[in-house]
């Protein structure tokens, strides 16, 4: 039997991709879950993971370097990889917002001239601007998007937001929601045409992992 | 110079090719020629460029957006072709469309699109197919498949499926679910990546219920052998898709009659190009490639565009994405190097040994023969001939042999045999 390649983003998510595998009765190597090996198979060769840097996820996965991969629907969604997706997996859950400071919110974008947005999601922040009639300059950022309002870079910014804190902390509010994130699931086109019955099993088994945690969060809800 | 242009410097997207990366694609060229001639279909060579507007005619808005186009002299808007079914389509609707039916045609050629290069192909690459015009019939359907099989397997690609599904099953179910244009794209969007959160929520949000919802949350799955027909046959109602699974089904069985059923996988679930085919559609996936290498169908709408309305089934390939998987077995070397005074005295030997298949450099640099044995070395040439007092001497891997003219010219119509 092949051994199907899985792509995960390095990070957070990827010990969560884990954890949730290793519940469905995988096992893996020492090295592997200690995150020194880059590429690692499970105990039974029927899975094989790459880590990858998060952005770059997707494109693993349409070359087909990579057969499914785990990634943020955020990072999805921004590189516009044409990818099959078959399964929200519940955990990674942020939301990417249009924030400003006090004094923006309440004022209609649309009427702002020189409106300046800073991001590291160019792309997302472009599409909902045009949905949304504002003529914008997107200034692209790879970090600390949160400063650029303060040293009059741009007057307001779209970034990743899991609590808000970080932005109350540098005295921003936000101002509209663009999309909701959670960790996605992808697969390659051809992959899943010739692989559908194994990537199909694996989709299922996640599937019933991802239901008994919710389920599980829920209790915890209630309690 | 003084440009800023570095020499060698080429534009992203295109290639050089030389050496044995040449002679691979012409190789598979020279095969597939053979092959499609084999089969009777003729050579069409459409233009390079053409009207932007033709070129476009009944392609997606993402071609669309894929076609180099430039302004000429006169200010018309041309376009470097994307692909050849769109020139061919024209050339048989607007020249040919009197001529005695059907038309059998094939390409090879370069195309253009401007996009990311994948998989082997860039933003030039070369495109090889066939177009079977003015045949409606199962008969038509299931030879361009057959033609699709074969030409995979002559460039020496096993292991491979293909994915054959009708567009007019999926094209029946999405009309049945009554919904406007905006929440239907949302609908085959959601098919087209497999997410089935999005496909129950496009379903709820427009009250898409009952049999039909159940159909389009079951399409995705439909994919297999010959027992899926009888599935999508449960979860049809309507006579058009009902057609669909009928055509579907007889294409499939002259398939298995010639042997070829082992390739094919039926695959209901595809919403790719429904814009553009109008019956079969299909394409080749193999392992080791993250996309498909070959891909075709039936397109009954696109000649109309051109002024006569014609039946039309076809598919195409990249050589470029075959040859990631496999190369033909190629020599860049000659068989034989001459040396500069044993070609002047030999040229009709030499000549007849060439027109039996052998390929022959002869020596312009007028080298001796140590500096010949070098070059046929690093030059990867086994065999090497040039005079050698009254006669000739043979070199051939490392062994030496001398001989007279007649034993030579003896020697040479053995080979030539």
């Amino acid at each position: 039997m092949d051994t199907l390649t899985i792509a995960l983003p390095k990070g957070r998510l990827q010990d969560q991709v884990m954890d949730m595998l290793t519940w469905l009765g995988y096992q893996f190597p020492l090295g592997a879950l200690a995150g020194r090996k880059l590429i690692f198979n499970d105990q039974s060769d029927t899975l094989r993971f790459i880590l990858a840097k998060p952005v770059d996820v997707p494109t693993y996965v349409e070359y087909g370097a990579s057969d499914l991969g785990v990634v943020g629907l955020d990072v999805l969604r921004e590189g516009k990889r044409d990818l099959l997706e078959p399964l929200r997996l519940g955990f990674g859950r942020c939301r990417l917002v249009l924030a400003g400071p006090p004094e923006v919110q309440g004022r209609n974008l649309r009427l702002m001239p020189h409106l300046r947005v800073a991001t590291k999601y160019p792309n997302l922040t472009l599409d909902y601007f045009n949905q949304q009639g504002i003529s914008a300059e997107i200034i692209p950022l790879s970090g600390s998007v949160e400063l650029a309002p303060g040293v009059g870079l741009a007057e307001v910014l779209v970034d990743l937001v899991e609590t808000g804190i970080t932005l109350r902390d540098n005295g921003l509010v936000e101002l509209d929601t663009l999309l909701e994130s959670e960790a996605v699931l992808v697969v390659n086109r051809a992959s899943h045409k010739l692989h559908l019955e194994r990537i199909q099993a694996l989709v299922n088994q996640l599937s019933s992992a991802v239901a008994q945690r919710n389920a599980g969060e829920q209790a915890d809800d209630n309690t | 110079m003084g440009t800023a242009i570095k020499a060698g410097r080429i534009p992203h997207g295109v290639a050089d090719l030389f050496f044995e990366g040449a002679a691979e694609i012409t190789e598979c060229e020279r095969r597939l020629h053979e092959q499609f001639l084999s089969w009777g279909y003729g050579r069409i060579i459409p233009p390079t460029f053409e009207f932007y507007n033709m070129l476009v005619t009944g392609s997606n808005e993402a071609l669309q957006d894929r076609v180099f186009r430039f302004v000429d002299r006169e200010g018309q808007l041309l376009a470097l072709r994307p692909d050849m079914t769109v020139p061919t389509a024209r050339i048989a609707a607007s020249k040919l469309y009197d001529q005695p039916m059907p038309l059998r045609f094939y390409y090879i050629g370069r195309v253009f699109r401007y996009e990311e290069p994948q998989a082997g192909r860039q933003r030039e690459f070369t495109q090889a197919g066939i177009e079977l015009l003015g045949a409606d019939t199962v008969q038509a359907d299931a030879e361009v498949l057959a033609l699709a099989i074969e030409t995979l397997r002559t460039l020496g690609l096993a292991d491979f499926q293909i994915n054959l599904g009708h567009v007019g099953f999926m094209a029946a179910l999405l009309r049945q679910s009554e919904l406007d244009d905006a929440p239907r794209r949302r609908l085959e969007l959601a098919i087209d990546r497999r997410n089935p959160l999005e496909l129950d929520q496009v379903l709820a949000e427009y009250g898409v219920e009952g049999a039909t919802a159940q159909a389009l949350r079951t399409l995705p799955s439909l994919s297999g052998g010959r027992p899926i027909l009888a599935a999508a046959r449960q979860l049809s109602t309507g006579e058009d898709a009902e057609q669909a699974l009928a055509r579907l089904e007889a294409v499939y069985d002259r398939l298995e009659q010639w042997g070829y059923a082992r390739y094919i996988i039926l695959d209901l679930g595809e919403t790719r190009n429904m814009a553009y085919y109008t019956g079969i559609a299909f394409r080749g996936y193999i392992k080791g490639l993250g996309f498909p290498v070959c891909g075709g169908g039936r397109y009954d709408q696109l000649l109309a565009n051109f002024g006569n309305d014609l039946p039309a089934v076809g598919f195409a390939i990249s050589l470029e994405r075959a040859l990631v998987l496999t190369k033909p077995e190629v020599s860049a070397a000659p068989d034989m190097l001459v040396s500069a005074p044993a070609a002047l005295e030999l040229g009709d030997l030499l000549g007849s040994l060439r027109q039996s298949g052998w390929c022959i450099q002869s020596d312009v640099l007028e080298l001796d023969e140590a500096a010949l044995i070098e070059q046929a070395a690093s030059r990867g040439i086994s065999m090497l001939l040039l005079t050698a007092g009254e006669g000739y001497r043979i070199i051939r891997d490392n062994t030496t042999r001398d001989l007279l003219r007649a034993e030579l010219e003896k020697e040479l119509s053995v080979w030539t045999r």
